[in-house]
């Protein structure tokens, strides 16, 4: 007897397929949302000096609950000077945010005060995924402290022995050693080829100082830039290309790289824009994926 | 078992104040309520407590402060239907109420002065 034929699809997408009408796929509610449904997405963007050291200049974020965005902060070093910390704050008293219910505008925070109140609600509190385009680099403009990596894979292995390890909250002690505070994990990295990032929060009960014991797990990780690969091919080495791949419109550039102005934050603003796109771009198509359309 | 007015979801449902309580700890319209599932209950109040009008201490006091504070968590919930699937006929209805009521209360905002005191 000859067995019914059994259809084999392939699917073979040169170019990504385009988006179908659908409310934002990080909003979308359900009790046990696989980790593309989140119902609390934290976006971020940086700006870096272009070269040396490549520190921070500005940070841009946004909070979306339920696909709402529901606060925008915008981020500046410590260290920044005050003339340059003005710029940030009168950007925010004359620009008009695209968040709901906003009572003051954008927020402006340096670093350390960014990093103790408004992350740690949002990735510890909410337990918010965390996505950017290239999280390693966005991560390492962020952190604190940084240090050797170790996490077990359950089999003897080290898993993501030889990589870093990112702290974004704690403080320096008198003997110049770092203490992340209670509850605070660190964030794991381990850079496996030139395309491949194994990144994991630590875990929130381990420590120098009593950590949160019995705390909320945290939430998931998105690298961008793997997942805009994923779909569309080897081109996708920098946010443009990815967004072009993937149809997102981003606009040209205004700013000068490096160099904290009006323009460089309305281009941070645009960069989380077409990040927002370029994640629904790219969950819409790990949605099509998995309903076979 | 009734539907969560959220997402409509068939879980068990709990009592949400569509206007919360005021700034003496008492429910601002005791009588006003609605059902959600925990989830869309914990997301409205977890954007209320993002916003900063969450909790009692967050009204300010007086007759401008309460309403405003009615306004914001109106506008919440509506937002919070609006991005359910079950409703997809009343979405743009729901979100352009959440709106409306947004604006209003941001003009209503601008009433309370910073230290609380309704002028």
């Amino acid at each position: 007897m000859i067995p019914e034929p059994v259809v084999l699809g392939l699917r073979a997408a040169p170019v990504a397929a385009p988006p179908r009408p659908r409310p934002p796929a990080h909003g979308r509610p359900g009790p046990r949302a696989p980790w593309r449904h989140q119902r609390t997405v934290l976006l971020i963007a940086v700006e870096a000096e272009p070269r040396g050291r490549q520190e921070l200049v500005a940070a841009r974020c946004r909070l979306f609950r339920r696909g709402l965005c529901i606060a925008e902060h915008i981020v500046v070093p410590d260290d920044f000077p005050l003339e340059l910390r003005r710029i940030a704050v009168d950007y925010s008293a004359t620009r008009r945010s695209t968040v709901r219910f906003q009572r003051g505008g954008i927020a402006v925070n340096d670093l350390a005060s960014f990093a103790a109140g408004p992350l740690d609600r949002y990735l510890i509190g909410q337990r918010a995924m965390l996505v950017t385009f290239d999280l390693p680099f966005v991560a390492s403009r962020l952190a604190r402290n940084w240090g050797p990596s170790r996490e077990g894979d359950g089999n003897g292995g080290w898993v993501l022995d030889g990589g870093f390890s990112l702290s974004f909250w704690g403080s320096s002690g008198d003997d110049r050693s770092w203490d992340d505070g209670p509850g605070h994990p660190r964030l794991r990295l381990r850079q496996v080829n030139d395309q491949v990032c194994l990144m994991s929060w630590g875990g929130l009960m381990t420590g120098k100082s009593a950590k949160r014991r019995k705390g909320p797990r945290m939430g998931h990780l998105l690298d961008l830039r793997n997942l805009a690969r994923t779909f569309g091919g080897p081109c996708d080495r920098d946010f443009e290309s990815a967004c072009r791949s993937h149809g997102v419109h981003i606009s040209p550039r205004h700013g000068q790289p490096g160099v904290l102005s009006a323009e460089l934050l309305d281009d941070l603003g645009d960069r989380l824009d077409a990040t927002a796109l370029l994640l629904d771009a790219c969950l819409g198509e790990c949605d099509a994926w998995e309903d076979g359309t | 078992m009734s539907a969560c007015a959220a997402c409509g979801g068939r879980r068990p449902l709990h009592r949400h104040h569509l206007t919360g309580r005021g700034n003496d700890g008492e429910y601002l319209d005791p009588d006003l309520l609605v059902g959600l599932c925990w989830l869309c209950h914990h997301d409205v109040h977890d954007i209320l407590r993002t916003i900063g009008y969450d909790s009692p201490g967050s009204v300010e006091p007086g007759v401008i402060g309460r309403m405003t504070a009615r306004l914001v968590r109106l506008s919440v919930l509506l937002a919070v239907m609006a991005t359910s699937e079950d409703v997809v006929d009343l979405r743009p209805f729901l979100d352009d109420m959440s709106h409306a009521i947004e604006a209003w209360w941001q003009e209503a905002e601008l009433l309370v002065t910073p230290a609380g005191r309704a002028s």
